[in-house]
């Protein structure tokens, strides 16, 4: 019996379709079968066939990771400045816990230091490569396909996505979304990795690493971009405008839980019969948020940065290059990079300059650290590195203060959040009713030792079946 | 659990006003609007409390609050 496919036809419901970025299905079995039918969203986020973000592709080119601010600081700014900086956040640590000064002491530093161990992965081939280290519970060596007598998994891109979704949700992550690496998104993966090792693309059929470059096959298509959430209530916890271990901790926690999504990817994909190709640093292998808003899980910001419309820019961005056949996720439009022109809260209240103030964003970048190619509010990074290192504590304060920086328990954020996306007009009003409401009054961190805080410190129910 | 016991006293409330008084049309409306309002303010009030926001919760209990007062206020000064 001949199966036919329901047709949506009808003029109304196409514009309705449209409007939600499901315009294009030609009936109601391809809208059930777009990645982003299964994936529920807000209903003001609408998928768009280009990022809000200008990309000129001409300009946009394969960087070498080795220039970010993090691993050439000291070029930048010297190396005497960038000594003395060090020394000062040495002692000044140190000074502040013999004097138990509030916010620093001992155990505020201890809890900082501990969240963030286990942050630092060890091969971008990953554990699962190297039997010896890995088993399953019971200690016996992991399953494989040629070791069941099975072939690799099988399944439509679409029903591996859903399954990839689930597994990595299941491991911790909190949005999830795939990405095909075709010749443009290629272009945010590193040239040169965060160790100086060359990152090439051959035509071989695994991946292996030498001494100084990593080797990714032409076979791995796809990425899979993920988001772990960072702790609001640790966050917000800072003294002014200055970061504390709290808000430190916040990010360190994030990266430190990312490793445990890494790796059981990892072993799902090498038992599932593909492999998984990571990052061995906080930051490796492509440009996260890049790759994230090419994916869908957020847009591009003031910050330079991705913001997601379910948990502002609350996250950290990680990927894994993968081989297994995934169906591509497209970009957002929730209004986001729009809301950023006037809002510019993040920029008045960084407490170093690094980020602009312009209304506009540009093409000009404002120094080697920042990857040119595409339209945004570059950033000053060695300000942002320096201003750490005389703080004590990493900064997250542009975080913090972002108005998308929100739970979602108040009918209020979602309210203004579809406002937002659909009626841009109210925008500045937005900006100056969050600062009226107070939501940017910094916590007094020491209460969050008193605090009964959820696991990690996070809801971890935002966006979920389960909210 | 709260929400259904919010909205058995509201109606209620509402089934007594309307049973024993005959009200104009726009006293309804005033009423509608003031009972939206006070229902807002009640919804942001607690979600921003189990949010450890309690000071949005203060003042947007206030900024949402005050208007549902005044609307009830000049509902029932009409329907004296």
């Amino acid at each position: 019996m001949a199966k036919y496919h329901s047709t949506a036809s009808k003029g109304v419901l196409r514009k309705v379709l449209s409007k939600i970025g499901l315009g294009k299905a030609r009936d109601l079995d391809e809208i059930a079968a777009a990645p982003e039918a299964k994936w529920k969203r807000p209903w003001w986020v609408k998928t768009v066939d280009k990022p809000t973000v200008d990309i000129d592709w001409d300009v946009k080119e394969r960087f070498d990771e080795t220039k970010i601010q993090q691993k050439s600081f000291a070029t930048y700014v010297g190396d005497e400045e960038s000594q003395r900086l060090r020394k000062h956040k040495a002692e000044y640590t140190k000074q502040w816990v013999q004097e138990n000064r509030p916010n620093y002491t001992l155990r505020d530093r201890a809890l900082d230091i501990a969240v963030r161990q286990g942050a630092v992965g060890t091969s971008f081939l990953g554990f699962a490569q190297d039997p010896e280290h890995v088993k399953d519970g019971w200690g016996g060596a992991l399953i494989t396909p040629e070791t069941m007598g099975v072939p690799p998994w099988q399944g439509t891109p679409e029903e591996n996505s859903e399954m990839m979704r689930a597994a990595l949700k299941m491991f911790g992550a909190a949005q999830v979304a795939f990405l095909e690496l075709d010749e443009y998104n290629k272009r945010f993966i590193y040239s040169v990795d965060h160790d100086g090792m060359k990152i090439d693309f051959e035509d071989v059929e695994k991946p292996y690493e030498e001494e100084n470059r990593k080797v990714i096959p032409n076979n791995a298509k796809w990425v899979i971009v993920f988001t772990v959430q960072m702790s609001e209530e640790l966050l917000k916890r800072r003294v002014g405008k200055t970061p504390t271990p709290f808000s430190a901790a916040a990010v360190g926690s994030a990266y430190a839980r990312s490793r445990v999504i890494f790796d059981d990817t990892q072993i799902f994909l090498h038992c599932l019969g593909y492999y998984g190709l990571m990052a061995t640093w906080f930051n490796g292998l492509g440009i996260a948020p890049a790759l994230g808003v090419m994916a869908g899980l957020g847009e591009l910001s003031r910050l330079n940065r991705m913001i997601t419309p379910e948990y502002g820019p609350l996250v950290r961005v990680f990927r894994i290059v993968t081989n297994i056949p995934l169906a591509p996720n497209k970009p957002i439009d929730a209004g986001i990079m729009r809301f950023c022109k006037t809002c510019k809260k993040c920029a008045t209240e960084c407490p170093s300059g690094t980020l602009s103030d312009a209304t506009e964003p540009t093409w000009e970048v404002k120094g080697p650290w920042n990857s040119p190619g595409h339209k945004t509010w570059f950033e000053d990074s060695p300000k942002c590195m320096a201003y750490w290192l005389k703080a004590t504590a990493s900064c997250a304060t542009c975080f913090s203060v972002c108005p998308f920086s929100k739970k979602d328990k108040s009918f209020m954020h979602h309210f203004v959040e579809a406002t937002i996306a659909k009626v841009p007009v109210f925008n500045g009003l937005f900006t100056k009713m969050d600062d009226m409401l107070g939501y940017n009054i910094p916590r007094d961190p020491e209460s969050w030792w008193d605090k009964n805080m959820p696991p990690y410190g996070i809801d971890g129910l935002g966006g979920t079946d389960l909210k | 659990m709260w929400w259904f016991i919010y909205g058995l006293l509201m109606g209620s409330g509402l089934y007594a006003l309307g049973d024993n008084a005959s009200l104009q049309w726009y006293v309804w409306i005033l009423l509608s609007a003031a009972l939206l309002m006070f229902s807002l303010t009640i919804q942001h009030y607690f979600a921003s409390l189990k949010e450890m926001e309690p000071i949005p919760a203060r003042r947007g209990a206030i900024a949402l609050g005050t208007p549902a007062l005044i609307l009830a206020v000049v509902a029932i000064v009409l329907a004296l």
